[in-house]
């Protein structure tokens, strides 16, 4: 039955890919990727309990739950939740520790001789670097924060049906691990703690953006190339152009209204 | 359900999905009759039905997600059963925003696009007033529009409309007030649809990211259940980017400061008072409407100063209020027959 997964999977990645039309994000959000995810995890996972015959004692279990528990938590909060705040081309999720050993986010580098460039040049490009490392930190906590709980989540289920014959039913065990991690992320979901948390990342997202922003302009100001300020400058203009144009028109039909009327009279 | 089972249901998804060639949405037959300035039209249902209401109803969906939601298919239509019913049905699309928008205002959707709709549909049928039915963010949107202009609405119906935003009964309530609204507006210019969708998606989710899936492989046994589910999935993701400028009033002002509730609303410098509301009000709130609480939406009644006000709470959730088999056997029949009621 296994070797016959890959096409099944195929079939189930369907839905968001053929016909493509049934997505309209298909082209940037790719969901596509997220379910290979859910296809891997899920795959192992249900590989793993076949072979075991349903487990044959509760430590399999509890190692196999654990992978799974983590791996969906990790691909729910990846490729559902935080994906989103991929507002510009960096998963929160990628693997940051990479990062901290490039040249150019260190700070010998970021405080050598400017090699010619102009200050402005210099502070943005600092600014931008200094945003962009504050953006991961406050991801990579808020990583963190979600592993803590799914963590919880997992010790939790553990805990209340250890001692019960509740996997005798599939769909019992599953209601339960639903209902019990719901629980633990609704009530942590509410937290102070949780919106604090939120407002950092989405702070760090907007600070990082916006330098990136002016750093672009710096470099596209050189160019012939019309950058996204100048267009937001040119689609205000239109957009009062049209509101006076509306204003316009309205006047004119009631100017045209009224000498009709006068005109009866 | 065995795990056999639960495999062997996989395996017949994959022979249903690759039947599928395309998912279609809204059935009920319209035309465009009103196209505004931006990406908005204003459309008119056809119907042979006889008209047993005399007074046309302006249905104004949410900025998020997409109107058919009302119209999704041909059993799970709130527009059709509303039609069949002798309603004549008139409904704003606000379209697909796109950056050259993030100007638009709220005072340019209800004064502007709402406005003109409302003179649109007066003036086709030669009446002072029209019956108005708000949905969700669009509910807001009509209440604020009925205060400011009482004298062209014969009667107000909302459905699951948030007013009161103080409460902690919701998620969005309690997470939009750590949100610096300004700051995102000017560094993004508008709000990504994929951003509000993971709102919505972490309000419950390991319900809507994994118990979801789970249980419409259990129950994919039929093309038409599979067919269904997506056509409810393609709904879901289709999500609108928000206008930057109204995304930031409506959190500001309502979300975090409640202006609507506390009379300190204002719209293109005129205040909103809810008490010059005077006219009939349904207001329709979901029991377990997990985005937008019975809290936020059941206080209106006690904020209007209409003396003929009727409120419906309805077992079900955000969504199943337009598409559950209840929605369509019971309450459009009923909103229908409350308009018909007061239309006379």
């Amino acid at each position: 039955m296994f070797q016959n997964f890959n096409e099944i999977w195929k079939g189930w990645q369907n839905l968001y890919s053929e016909p493509k039309s049934l997505n309209p994000f298909a082209d940037f959000f790719q969901p596509q990727n997220a379910y290979q995810d859910f296809v891997n995890f899920f795959k192992n996972f249900q590989e793993n309990m076949l072979n075991q015959k349903y487990f044959p004692d509760f430590n399999t279990f509890q190692e196999t739950f654990k992978k799974f528990q983590e791996q969906y938590a990790e691909m729910v909060f990846k490729n559902f939740g935080l994906n989103n705040f991929n507002l510009m081309g960096l998963s929160p999720f990628y693997d940051l520790s990479k990062f901290k050993e490039i040249p150019f986010l260190k700070d010998e580098f970021l405080s050598a001789p400017s090699l010619g460039l102009t200050r402005e040049y210099i502070d943005g490009y600092k600014l931008l670097i200094k945003n962009y490392k504050d953006y991961l930190e406050k991801t990579e906590k808020f990583r963190e924060a979600i592993s803590k709980k799914a963590k919880e989540g997992f010790e939790k289920f553990i805990e209340s049906v250890k001692d019960t014959n509740i996997f005798e039913d599939f769909d019992k065990a599953f209601k339960k691990w639903v209902e019990i991690n719901e629980s633990i992320f609704q009530d942590y979901f509410k937290s102070e703690e949780y919106g604090t948390m939120l407002k950092e990342v989405i702070n760090a997202t907007v600070r990082f953006r916006k330098s990136m922003d002016e750093f672009t302009f710096r470099v596209l100001k050189e160019t012939n190339i019309a950058t996204k300020w100048e267009l937001d400058r040119a689609y205000k203009e239109i957009y009062d152009l049209k509101k006076e144009i509306k204003k316009l028109q309205k006047e004119i039909e009631e100017l045209k209204k009224a000498s009709k009327t006068s005109a009866k009279k | 359900m065995s795990t056999f089972n639960f495999f062997y249901n996989m395996m017949k998804l994959n022979d249903f999905l690759n039947q599928i060639e395309e998912i279609d949405v809204e059935p009920t037959p319209k035309e465009t009759v009103l196209k505004l300035d931006n990406k908005a039209k204003l459309y008119h249902y056809k119907s042979n039905k006889r008209k047993k209401c005399p007074v046309p109803l302006l249905i104004v969906y949410a900025l998020v997600n997409r109107y058919y939601m009302m119209d999704l298919q041909e059993d799970r239509s709130f527009i059709k059963r509303l039609i069949e019913e002798g309603i004549d049905v008139y409904l704003i699309d606000w379209g697909y925003p796109e950056r050259a928008d993030r100007y638009l205002t709220m005072e340019d959707h209800i004064d502007g696009y709402m406005n003109d709709c409302v003179d649109f549909i007066r003036e086709k049928h030669k009446l002072d007033k029209i019956n108005l039915l708000g949905v969700c963010q669009g509910g807001t949107f009509s209440v604020i529009y009925t205060a400011l202009y009482p004298e062209k609405i014969k009667n107000l119906v909302t459905m699951v409309t948030p007013v009161d935003f103080d409460t902690e009964d919701g998620l969005l309530n309690v997470w939009s007030k750590y949100l610096d609204a300004d700051e995102m507006v000017d560094a993004f210019g508008n709000i990504s649809g994929d951003f509000m969708n993971f709102g919505y998606l972490m309000l419950k989710p390991f319900q809507l990211n994994f118990e979801k899936y789970y249980n419409f492989i259990k129950g994919a046994n039929e093309l038409e259940t599979v067919k269904n589910f997506i056509r409810m999935e393609k709904w879901i993701f289709d999500s609108p980017d928000q206008p930057g400028e109204t995304w930031r009033k409506f959190i500001k002002d309502l979300y975090q400061e409640n202006k609507l509730v506390k009379g300190e609303f204002e719209l293109g410098g005129r205040k909103v008072d809810l008490k010059k509301i005077t006219m009939p009000i349904l207001t329709i709130y979901a029991e377990q409407d997990h985005l937008v609480p019975p809290a936020s939406t059941k206080p209106l009644n006690d904020l209007v100063g209409s003396k003929d006000k009727q409120m419906i709470a309805f077992p079900g959730g955000h969504i199943g209020i337009y598409v559950s088999s209840r929605s369509q056997k019971e309450l459009a029949p009923t909103v229908a027959k409350w308009l018909q009621e007061r239309s006379k």
